[in-house]
């Protein structure tokens, strides 16, 4: 069965590049477009990885961040922000990886594969 | 002719040697303080009164040998002896003009002679001579003459002594006017001020000759004329200051120690001048200044300033030899008078000078200050706004890229639209770049932010405000600050937000309206809160041009106030509209606490 990846973030066409990217990754993508979303999602259904904006309208990453690891510990987070600043916060010091946001999605792709161990 | 003196046992009394008609009438003017003689028509002198007998003198051989108007006119030197015939035979009357007589002991004197036919019963008798005795008239004229001279010389050196604010120039003026000719004449003028630190008094400046062939060479490069002092002052300071003359020299490097009891202290401490004349007393008061000066008769005088000694002038007369006389010394000590406030005077104006200066300096570096300060806040704020910018952009550009990319993959590498999709791909990444180097670039203006007390703050907001003359009035509840309220922000971009804020409040406000600053700590907040008090028909319209304005993206409201509100999420704040207990609504920013 194929890794189930959330993408949360305010900007609905990024989270339309996630779906499409990872889909053709050969990933299942769930997208949230809020941190209250999110978390919604996180209690109602399986998943193994997300992909987490910081930035949001309704609630900071950071909170989301923390929330969902309170929630589930072993949940890998890739902090995925426009913002290089939020790396000297030591509350994104939970997630496993910390990225800033670029057209080029290799390195993203890269390690959700490496994190999820997959293949190329 | 006849001695006219015949009865010298008598001497002073006026007599009338010999009986004519006209005697008793003249014994009336005996004692008169007028000379008095009379002679007959052969010229004989019968009768002289007392103050003749004094001037003319009666014990001298000149009187013995004056019995007539001949022997008179010799021991006068006037004509007398022709004037009186005429007055004789014409029935006219004579007067002579001013002539100097000297009589007893040297004596000068100044007289004038008037002759008038001596008459009774229509006969004439003689001459009636009357010796007017203008003397002492001169004497005081002469005086008066010299006396209005002198101060005419005071006010032009006092004059010259206004007209500039230089010590050095005010010191050889005093020094010049001491000893030019047109000024005391002094040959030599030596000027000692205090030194309150050492005791002593420190040689500053001197004019004069050493010697008489310097003297020679000084007075003759003083072009001659009839010259105003002012006019030689000028000239004399020019060609005084080309020169180092020895005295100058000889001056700068004496000291003379105020412990020690000479004549210096003496007059320091006094306050009165001292004219020493014998070279018994120069000894007794030498102190081997007096040595070094070559000068044993002189005279010193105080230069006093507010009742208090700050130097003195030594002059002296060491070429010429003159007498110096206590006159000379006490026109000296009335110039000294002008110039020790002179040199007050230019004390002080040097040091407003300096602090002045100092003043200016300071101004101009704090007005450099404030640019630059202007000039980092306006940058850092700006560099915020584009950080803040091109932190937008990035969302749009990863979808532009990433969809680029995307569709460049699906599509065949042959396919002119892949080269399309590859292109747009390469120019993202490339507009990425650049947003990057524009955050690095922006990032290094951001200031740091330090801890500041929150009423400091407010206090120096309100303080631009007055300074300002803002038509918005501030009241700080309570007026005096209680325990600090620490934030950590940069503090003029804190004050200047503030400053925006209230002016954007107060042109919401009613007229004359007054805001209240109040400052407490809330929670984990240290918070400024604004309060006003209006007609309750007023406040719904306030309030909602308040929340207008907070809301800055949806209405665009203005700049200043955009950058204010800006300037304090910046610095960590946050700005709020908040109701009291009463429902009146206020306005807040808050900034997070920090720990004392």
């Amino acid at each position: 069965m194929n890794a189930t990846i959330m993408c949360v973030d305010d900007e609905l066409n990024l989270l339309r590049l996630y779906e499409q990217v990872l889909a053709e990754d050969g990933f299942r993508v769930v997208s949230a477009r809020s941190g209250t979303e999110a978390l919604d999602i996180i209690h109602a259904q399986q998943v193994d990885l997300v992909v987490l904006d910081i930035k949001m309208d309704d609630k900071d990453g950071l909170d989301v961040l923390r929330e969902m690891k309170m929630e589930n510990p072993d949940l890998p987070v890739i902090l995925h922000s426009a913002y290089s600043t939020y790396k000297s916060d030591f509350k994104s010091w939970l997630a496993v990886d910390y990225l800033v946001k670029s057209a080029d999605l290799t390195l993203l792709r890269a390690r959700i594969r490496e994190l999820l161990d997959v293949d190329d | 002719m006849c001695a006219y003196h015949s009865n010298p046992t008598e001497p002073s009394t006026g007599k009338s040697r010999r009986q004519t008609p006209t005697s008793s009438a003249l014994t009336q003017f005996d004692r008169i303080p007028v000379a008095i003689f009379a002679a007959d028509n052969d010229g004989e002198i019968f009768y002289t009164n007392d103050r003749f007998l004094q001037i003319v003198d009666h014990e001298s051989n000149a009187v013995d040998c004056c019995h007539g108007l001949a022997d008179l006119e010799n021991l006068l030197s006037t004509e007398l002896i022709g004037p009186a015939r005429q007055a004789i035979e014409q029935r006219t009357t004579f007067e002579s003009g001013q002539f100097i007589f000297v009589g007893a002991g040297g004596r000068y004197y100044l007289l004038s002679i008037s002759l008038s036919p001596l008459m009774l019963d229509d006969a004439c008798y003689g001459v009636f001579g009357i010796l007017q005795d203008f003397t002492e008239t001169a004497d005081a004229s002469e005086s008066l003459r010299r006396r209005i001279k002198e101060l005419d010389t005071i006010e032009e050196i006092s004059q010259a002594l206004h007209s500039t604010m230089k010590t050095d120039d005010i010191l050889r003026i005093i020094l010049t006017g001491a000893t030019c000719k047109e000024g005391l004449g002094f040959n030599r003028a030596f000027l000692f001020l205090l030194n309150e630190s050492e005791n002593c008094l420190e040689g500053k400046m001197a004019i004069g000759p050493s010697n008489a062939e310097e003297a020679g060479r000084i007075w003759g490069e003083i072009p001659p004329g009839n010259r105003t002092l002012s006019e030689v002052l000028a000239a004399y300071l020019q060609n005084v200051a080309n020169h180092d003359i020895e005295v100058n020299r000889i001056v700068r490097s004496l000291k003379i120690d105020l412990g020690a009891p000479t004549v210096f202290r003496q007059v320091m401490e006094s306050g009165h001048w001292c004219n020493i004349d014998s070279l018994c007393e120069a000894v007794v008061h030498d102190t081997g200044v007096l040595q070094a000066l070559n000068t044993h008769r002189f005279a010193v005088v105080p230069l006093l300033s507010r009742g208090k000694s700050i130097g003195v002038i030594l002059a002296d007369n060491l070429i010429t030899g003159k007498q110096t006389e206590n006159n000379t010394v006490h026109l000296l000590q009335i110039f000294a008078d002008h110039a020790a406030s002179a040199i007050e005077n230019a004390g002080l104006f040097e040091e407003i000078e300096v602090k002045a200066a100092s003043l200016e300096k300071a101004n101009l570096k704090l007005e450099q200050v404030q640019k630059q300060i202007a000039a980092i806040e306006k940058s850092s704020l700006m560099a915020e706004i584009t950080y803040k910018i091109a932190h937008e952009l990035r969302n749009p550009i990863t979808i532009i890229g990433g969809f680029a990319a995307l569709l460049n993959r699906n599509l065949n590498p042959a396919d002119k639209l892949s080269e399309y999709g590859r292109i747009i791909v390469e120019e993202t990444l490339r507009v990425e770049k650049a947003l990057a180097e524009v955050l690095n670039f922006s990032k290094s203006f951001a200031l740091d932010r330090v801890r500041c007390d929150l009423w400091e703050i407010v206090a120096a907001t309100v303080d631009v405000l007055e300074q300002t003359h803002s038509p918005v009035t501030t009241e700080l509840d309570p007026k005096d600050g209680k325990s600090s309220l620490y934030v950590r922000v940069n503090r003029d971009q804190t004050v200047q937000s503030l400053h925006d804020i209230i002016e954007a409040v107060g042109s919401c406000l009613p007229d004359s309206t007054p805001i209240r600053l109040r400052l407490g700590n809330y929670e984990a907040a240290q918070r400024i809160e604004l309060h006003w008090q209006i007609e309750p028909e007023a406040h719904e319209r306030v309030t909602s041009l308040l929340a207008e304005m907070l809301d800055t993206r949806a209405t665009g409201s203005s700049l200043r106030l955009t950058l204010a509100f800006e300037t304090v999420r910046y610095n960590g704040g946050e700005p709020g509209l908040a109701a009291s207990a009463t429902q009146d609504k206020y306005l807040f920013i808050e900034y997070p606490a920090m720990e004392e």
